[in-house]
């Protein structure tokens, strides 16, 4: 049996009726493993948007809203949200009898010290932090928002996973200070039991779990532990976490080589999940050296061919081109702008390239060795942009010494990213003028502007007009989407498939 | 031996002393960001300034390197940049593995090394010598992660003797731990056994000539008596400095066997901690490796010493 990834929602769908075909199964003593490549840097889920945090530790806290099977946001510590007529004061209801792993009750004082942190440590909390003239608790169970001024996004906002406002104890937020959290305590369906440095992190059933009284889809619903322990071990080698699926050392390995798709086709043992989407871009660099010349970033997008790139991602399954900065399989698709997207006419862009005053500067691609495919890309792209004329040069790094590099402005001049998914387009980085590549754009500024207090018909034709200047301004040239490879052995019953995995729902076959 | 230990001990200690600065310099000027990696791809810079200043890297290269040898000398290691634990903590738990598939993979060595070495001396020129060579050399020829995969693919997945990665602690479950370290341990073991095969041969061989064993033959000792009780003793010596390199070897070269069996050791702690420019930890593993292969050395220097009085006043 294998899954592809061709709609969300049919995936979605399927894996609910599994979900819901197992419910009722008996606990035996069980264990999950879980096998990634490497360990996270910390369980403080504020303080970083790395992958692997969100894998592990996205288990033990919660927050108050989390997103649908269709993303949209659904209470999950929060009972509801009562917005006021002027836009201006969110009064938010929280859930009663909901332990944390230490055995204290959730209550509105430990949702206002975590938001609190989380506006101030995280980058998505610190956009929403600027709208919000004070937060307080109402009542036990019920905290208000108050902003200065009217904003759209506030729940979407909340339901954020990545770097996200995940709810912990009010005295665990206290004890870390300024520093990281290292107490990972929370109110999910597994608590934390130990972290074996550098090879493993224990979790186990949290017995009192208090689950919200809804069907489970997506992130939201009902949650149960449906094994006793979740482990996940740290594996670097990609052909050992293969492997150890094979033979039944480990239950799922996530991301492993999209080449082995074919192979997953014909074992009945082994099933194979394309995971999330995720998006590559061409970045040039718009502060300093030859590519803040807008000109000449035109002309460069003119000569990319994303169809010659896209197959260092394996198959045609693997892949897509898609002019969107925002998800396929959202409602915030869009395709304004997109006549600039995939242009690929060499001899235009050379003429461009001339009209931009362009001679034969060398232009710095900067890329990093530990990533094969962003490494692939580089390499399609530096033969393309010079079949066009452009005198392009690949400086390779390793990963420290390219985010590094990154930082600074003078060091480069075009980069390439691949980004997770983003499931609303206020989540996108691009839009800050300090993130890679520095785009400062008063229209843009502008724009921002209004779609965070539009409604949501209005803030819809707004990102429009963003798309259409993230085009005009080549912001980042969109090479295509991309999908993960995760595997599971066939034991692996009720795993959903969303675009951040979770093991929750999830039970082994006897 | 009193005298010689002193001068042994004090020479360590320099040693260690210009490792560890050198060590300070090399991972300091390399350039990478580790707040940037711990931050990921969202991070603002005012974020990255945060992050650096809570580590200490706001401050100049000098200074750090005054506060961390001050540190050190008080037995403080320091804190890891990536996941704020004791850089002393952190190794310790990540020693154990790599002690025992060192202490596993040299005994395999020497366990397959030395007989292999004495057979082909004794059947010097025969096919037995140039079977026994031609494995040694495939030994130390084939490469660790290559020789790793295939033990994997070919006791974990097709036989399913042995499991294909992880480490479990002789302290909580001995009976796992040896299952773990077979693959392991001959993937590491294998190259040096080579190495000792061809050493034992050598050594052996220029001993076998030497004029006290014609005398001993002419006495009228069996070939075997000649070999086991005169020749091998004599010939190990050399040997002997072999098998103490080849575990020095070993505790710096375990790096791509831990990483292909996913083993929690030091190796891979330091593979990790340089990827993450996780300074404190890079340069606390590098001091332990030092020390270790130090070590080793003294021991072999004390070891030579005994068996050999001209080492001693030399």
């Amino acid at each position: 049996m294998t899954k592809r990834f061709p709609a969300i929602g049919q995936i979605l769908g399927a894996s609910i009726l599994s979900v819901s075909a197992i419910g009722g199964a008996a606990f035996a003593q069980s264990e999950l493993n879980v096998a990634m490549k490497s360990q996270p840097p910390t369980l403080d889920l504020h303080v970083t948007s790395t992958n692997t945090v969100r894998n592990v530790g996205a288990h033990i806290n919660e927050g108050l809203f989390t997103f649908d099977e269709n993303f949209q946001p659904k209470p999950m510590l929060a009972e509801s949200v009562a917005r006021s007529d002027d836009g201006l004061t969110y009064e938010i209801t929280i859930r009663q009898g909901v332990p944390f792993h230490n055995g204290d009750e959730l209550m509105a004082e430990d949702v206002v010290a975590s938001l609190d942190r989380w506006m101030q440590r995280s980058s998505f909390g610190r956009t929403l932090a600027r709208y919000v003239e004070s937060l307080e608790a109402s009542g036990d169970h019920s905290v208000t928002m108050t902003l200065n001024e009217p904003a759209s996004f506030v729940v979407t906002a909340l339901t954020t996973w990545r770097a996200g406002p995940f709810i912990y104890p009010a005295e665990v937020i206290e004890a870390a200070g300024e520093e990281r959290i290292t107490d990972p305590v929370g109110t999910g369906p597994f608590r934390f039991v130990e972290w074996n440095e550098g090879q493993d992190i224990i979790l186990e059933r949290f017995d009192d779990y208090a689950a919200v009284d809804a069907p489970a889809s997506g992130y939201a619903g009902k949650r149960e532990a449906m094994v006793d322990r979740l482990r996940f071990v740290f594996v670097p080698e990609l052909s050992v976490r293969r492997i150890g699926v094979e033979s039944g050392d480990f239950d799922m390995a996530l991301d492993v080589d999209p080449d082995s798709f074919d192979q997953y086709q014909d074992n009945p043992d082994v099933v194979s999940f394309l995971g999330a989407p995720r998006m590559t871009t061409l970045i040039p660099n718009k502060a300093e050296g030859v590519m803040a010349n807008p000109a000449l970033r035109t002309a460069l997008q003119a000569a990319v061919c994303v169809e010659d790139v896209l197959p260092v991602y394996g198959g045609e399954t693997f892949w897509r081109a898609d002019p969107s900065i925002t998800w396929q399989e959202t409602a915030w698709w869009s395709d304004a702008g997109s006549e600039l997207y995939n242009v690929c006419d060499p001899e235009r862009a050379q003429s461009l390239a001339g009209e931009a005053g362009y001679d034969n500067q060398q232009i710095r691609l900067a890329v990093s060795s530990d990533d094969e495919s962003k490494f692939s890309v580089a390499q399609v792209l530096q033969q393309q942009l010079q079949m066009a004329g452009f005198n392009v040069e690949l400086e390779v790094r390793d990963a420290a010494a390219h985010e590094a590099t990154l930082d600074s402005k003078e060091a480069w001049d075009l980069a390439i990213s691949e980004h997770t998914y983003r499931t609303h387009p206020i989540l996108h980085s691009h839009l800050q003028a300090t993130w890679t590549g520095w785009w400062e754009s008063e229209e843009r500024d502008r724009l921002v502007g209004e779609f965070l207090v539009a409604s949501e018909e209005e803030a819809h034709e707004i990102w429009d007009k963003i798309h259409a200047l993230y085009f005009k301004d080549v912001v980042v040239i969109k090479i295509g989407d991309y999908f993960e490879h995760h595997i599971a052995a066939d034991e692996v019953e009720g795993y959903a498939n969303m675009p951040e995995p979770f093991f929750w729902n999830v039970s082994l076959s006897e | 031996m009193g005298a010689f230990l002193v001068r042994r001990l004090a020479g360590m200690l320099v040693t260690m002393f210009i490792i560890s600065t050198l060590v300070f310099i090399i991972t300091n000027v390399v350039p990478g960001s580790p707040a940037a990696l711990i931050l990921g791809e969202d991070r603002t810079p005012d974020q990255v300034e945060a992050l650096n200043r809570e580590l200490g890297l706001d401050r100049s290269v000098p200074v750090r390197y005054v506060q961390w040898l001050g540190d050190l000398v008080t037995g403080d290691f320091g804190t890891s940049y990536y996941n704020d634990n004791s850089v002393a903590s952190v190794i310790a738990g990540r020693l154990e593995p790599t002690l025992m598939l060192t202490f596993t993979s040299a005994l395999l060595a020497v366990a397959i090394g030395i007989p292999l070495g004495i057979i082909a001396a004794v059947y010097q020129g025969t096919r037995l010598d140039y079977a026994s060579m031609v494995v040694a050399l495939m030994g130390a020829a084939l490469p660790n992660f290559w020789l790793g995969l295939l033990l994997i693919l070919l006791f974990s997945l097709y036989w399913s003797v042995f499991p294909a990665a992880g480490y479990a602690s002789i302290f909580d479950d001995p009976g796992d731990t040896w299952r773990y370290l077979v693959l392991p341990a001959i993937t590491l073991g294998a190259s040096h056994a080579g190495v000792i095969a061809r050493m034992a041969r050598a050594n052996l061989l220029e001993v076998m000539g030497a004029d006290y064993l014609r005398t001993a033959r002419s006495k009228g000792l069996r070939e075997r008596s000649v070999v086991l009780g005169h020749a091998l003793r004599n010939s190990m010596i050399p040997t002997f400095g072999v098998v103490g390199v080849a575990l020095a070897l070993m505790i710096g070269g375990s790096i791509v066997t831990e990483a292909v069996f996913a083993i929690p050791g030091v190796g891979r702690l330091l593979i990790e901690s340089v990827l993450r420019r996780d300074f404190p930890m890079i340069q606390g593993v590098i001091l332990l490796i030092a020390l270790l292969v130090a070590l080793v050395n003294l021991a072999v220097d004390i070891v030579y010493a005994l068996l050999d009085p001209r080492v001693r006043y030399a």
